[in-house]
């Protein structure tokens, strides 16, 4: 008798035990320090934003929906313009980054070439055509520097790989590219190089982050599909952490949450869970660094942008 | 104990039918009544006018070729000898409708960029090019609803055409008397099945944006989002739906004379007179069953050599792909089965016994068995974006409301309810035809209740129906798209079907392929069973109740 009413409250304990010390002390929706945008097509409103960037100029912030308009924000959220894609009918971007000079570049992803426009919404220049040759993308996703100033672009559609170029948008190389092998790519979403020029792409449909040196040399993998607190589902976006010992913070979109890393690979904590209530996520496509130590994080499902302390 | 038992599934039935049927079209009613704020904002802007072109092109055509597709499943069930034989044919016939309608949009993506002569043939032909978009979008639509015009239209021969036929080929050969004696008895079920694709395909949001055509169901979705003109994004969605609601009235009014024909689809005993026999009738009766076969199953034989070409072991990719969604497997089944469950109770309200004397009470029940199938058929007809915002309004609130939207997956079941009690509502409803008024005369005369009446006479004709019916409706669910985006509580989990249709737009992944195999296996086994539940497999005995 005894046994029996003992017993289920022993594995209770330890349930509540494990639970506490998985916990952060500070909870998800206490690290929110601010949330903004809704459901709509008016000024700081968003319908299914996809693509979120911030300048390191000025800290301002760039999202872009599935109505192919580009809104800028200030670091407190408010907002401050908006443009239209010169072209939309056929889809609408997917990734955007800033580049130091303050200029945004927009991986225009169903009319397979790259534009740039500055902060006003002007548009700079744009290269790249439809292709499988060098400097021709199907389907870019994304648009990375290296320290030294090469632009790395992303694409899928059967020719998943990554074409680096010069500061003067000539083309270098590519590597990656579709297959099973450690290297190859399934769709890669984004990249971020890290302080020892280690190129880090999110390699979408592999599930996994990839290494790879600015020689397009590949140097490992981190992650994998599961259900486990370091495996991945569709991580869609990454970001750097800075300072010492620094990380990567990697949007996951399938599991609603973003995940921090450090630079080894190793799991250090997540944030975010599935829901539509404050420090909940539904399906994030973006998270980027600002200043004071802020992370903005896309929630794309609930059409809102949620400043998060990270540290 | 029986009647008990009938009295609280009725019971549940009528509180599931007030909550998924009755509430969200009585939104609907109160947003139309209280109309646009400026007949401007609903008005058509040049975009939308070729959008809403567009969208009636790819419809109609989708219609045609539905019609065209058919006609291999038509002959299949005309030729085929013996009951188990057309039962497996009605199974294979329903395993398109109850595939996720993405997967057809994704299938036709993928044939012209497979390296066999059919996806280089249609490469050469220009399929997947851009100007081909609303053939691409009416071809895939086609090739989900052509079930719809097969069993109409099977339906319709044996009910009308039949006799029909037999009478004209007393002095006319077999193609004047098709043209001239059966053809024009089915014409009123040949328009209602029409009216029924083109009105699928019309609302359908989840294929177009697959094949990259620009339709008015997922054209407006932005549209949609801007709610401030309108004041609700369930008023949003009728207000810039009225041409689309106008086109679905006009096709509800062409269905409804054929409709009281169809209303004895389901229950045939009777073989058929056109046995095949010798060879070259044997031969006929093969291949067009082969040709129903490959019709029904052409998804998973495209998906199936995708998965070939990637030369991954299958074992490993489906453990992969299991752990990959397991939070949809499991919110997804959950609903699924619980919407089976609840769409019985919902058919045990469609039972219509018949009066067999002047008795008011039974009078009002058959009356009101009636208005569940016509509430159940509007709630089915209308944009699912409509019923799920509905919903929205209704319990994205604070209280017990929101707890139900937020933490649970009561209201995702509502939404699947509304759009599928039709099934079981009308399969209940049209079996009930079929009782004998003197069955229900004798038990009165012995003094039956009418709840006795209903679990005595009227259970043993329908239950067999209403099981097959809630089986086509647990399946429905799982792979609905339109109303579980809006819906899925993500605490509870996501929805396999919605998960599968987002990657779908970003083209060939196997994980992806593998999953929908994953997830056609069980859809196709359930689509089998399900017509040997409602016909009572091989067994050609008369059910009980029938004369």
């Amino acid at each position: 008798m005894r046994g029996r009413t003992l017993r289920p409250s022993a594995w209770l304990a330890v349930l509540l035990l494990f639970g506490a010390c998985d916990r952060d002390p500070v909870t998800d929706a206490e690290r929110v320090v601010k949330v903004f945008g809704e459901s709509g097509l008016g000024p700081g409103q968003f319908s299914y934003p996809r693509a979120l960037a911030i300048s390191p100029v000025d800290g301002r912030l760039f999202v872009c929906d599935k109505t192919a308009r580009i809104q800028r924000f200030d670091p407190d959220g408010r907002f401050e313009h908006a443009w239209r894609m010169p072209d939309w009918q056929a889809g609408k971007p997917t990734g955007m980054t800033v580049d130091s000079a303050g200029r945004l570049w927009v991986a225009d992803t169903h009319y397979s070439r790259v534009i740039v426009f500055d902060r006003q919404g002007r548009e700079q220049f744009r290269f790249g055509s439809q292709g499988t040759g060098p400097g021709q993308f199907l389907l870019p996703t994304f648009v990375g520097f290296d320290r030294e100033g090469n632009c790395y672009v992303g694409e899928y559609g059967g020719h998943d790989r990554v074409s680096k170029f010069d500061s003067n948008r000539r083309f270098l190389f590519d590597f990656g590219g579709r297959g099973s092998g450690d290297a190859a790519l399934e769709r890669p979403t984004a990249m971020r190089c890290d302080a020892r020029d280690v190129l880090w792409v999110a390699d979408g449909c592999h599930h996994r982050l990839c290494r790879f040196d600015v020689n397009g040399r590949y140097l490992g993998r981190v992650g994998k599909p599961g259900t486990g607190p370091d495996d991945l589902n569709f991580p869609y976006d990454l970001e750097m952490l800075p300072g010492e010992p620094g990380g990567l913070l990697v949007a996951d979109n399938g599991r609603s949450r973003i995940v921090e890393f450090d630079l080894h690979g190793r799991f250090v904590r997540a944030w975010g869970r599935p829901g539509r209530r404050l420090g909940e996520l539904l399906h994030p496509w973006a998270v980027a660094r600002g200043t004071q130590g802020r992370v903005y994080v896309l929630d794309s499902w609930n059409n809102r942008v949620q400043v998060v302390r990270w540290r | 104990m029986r009647v008990a038992l009938i009295r609280v599934l009725r019971a549940v039935g009528v509180v599931l039918l007030l909550a998924a049927v009755a509430a969200p079209l009585a939104v609907v009613a109160a947003t139309a009544l209280a109309g646009p704020p400026t007949w401007a904002d609903a008005a058509l802007g040049p975009r939308l006018r070729g959008v809403f072109l567009r969208t009636l092109a790819a419809a109609a055509g989708a219609t045609g070729l539905a019609l065209i597709a058919a006609l291999p499943a038509c002959a299949a069930l005309a030729l085929a000898r013996g009951r188990a034989t057309r039962t497996i044919l009605i199974g294979l016939t329903l395993v398109p409708l109850v595939t996720p309608p993405a997967v057809f949009g994704y299938v036709w993506m993928l044939l012209p960029s497979q390296g066999h002569a059919l996806g280089r043939a249609l490469s050469a032909l220009g399929f997947d090019g851009p100007r081909a978009a609303p053939l691409r979008a009416a071809v895939a639509m086609a090739t989900w609803l052509w079930p719809v015009a097969a069993l109409s239209i099977a339906a319709a021969y044996r009910f009308a055409g039949r006799a029909a036929y037999r009478l004209a080929r007393l002095d006319a050969g077999p193609v004047r008397a098709l043209f001239h004696g059966a053809l024009p008895a089915m014409a009123g079920p040949l328009a209602t099945c029409l009216a029924v694709i083109f009105l699928l395909a019309l609302n359908d949001s989840t294929i177009p944006p697959l094949v990259l055509a620009h339709t008015w169901a997922n054209e407006i979705a932005p549209e949609v989002l801007d709610t401030a003109l309108y004041g609700s994004p369930a008023a949003a969605v009728l207000w810039r739906s009225w041409p689309m609601l106008l086109c679905a009235l006009a096709a509800a009014a062409a269905a409804l004379p054929g409709a009281r024909t169809m209303a004895h689809w389901g229950h045939d005993h009777a073989p058929f007179e056109h046995d095949p026999s010798g060879r070259a009738g044997r031969a006929a009766a093969g291949l067009a069953a082969a040709a129903t076969a490959a019709a029904a199953l052409m998804p998973v034989i495209v998906l199936a050599a995708d998965a070939a070409a990637s030369r991954e072991l299958i074992g490993a990719a489906m453990a992969r792909c299991a752990s990959l969604f397991a939070v949809e497997w499991r919110a997804s089944l959950t609903v699924a089965t619980l919407a089976a469950a609840a769409a019985v109770p919902v058919g045990l309200c469609a039972i219509r016994v018949p009066a067999g004397g002047p008795t008011p009470r039974s009078d009002a029940r058959r009356y009101a068995a009636t208005a569940v199938v016509a509430a159940a058929g509007c709630a089915a007809v209308l944009p699912p974006e409509l019923i799920a915002y509905s919903l929205v309004g209704l319990f994205n609130r604070a209280g017990p409301a929101g707890w139900l939207y937020d933490e649970t997956p009561a209201v995702w079941l509502l939404a699947m309810l509304a759009r599928f009690a039709f099934v079981p509502a009308a399969m209940a409803w049209t079996s009930s035809l079929g009782i004998p008024v003197e069955l229900a005369r004798q038990a009165r005369c012995d003094g039956a209740d009418e709840s006795r009446v209903l679990a005595e006479v009227g259970l043993p004709a329908v239950w067999r129906p209403v099981a097959g019916g809630s089986v086509v409706v647990g399946c429905l669910a799982l792979s609905e798209i339109a109303a579980s985006t809006l819906l899925v509580p993500p605490r509870f989990g996501g929805s396999l079907a919605v998960a599968i249709d987002n990657q779908m737009h970003y083209g060939r992944n196997n994980d992806l392929v593998v999953t929908t195999l994953m997830l056609l296996a069980p859809l196709i086994v359930l689509a089998l069973a399900a017509p040997w539940l409602w016909r009572g497999g091989g067994n050609d005995a008369r059910p009980h109740g029938r004369p």
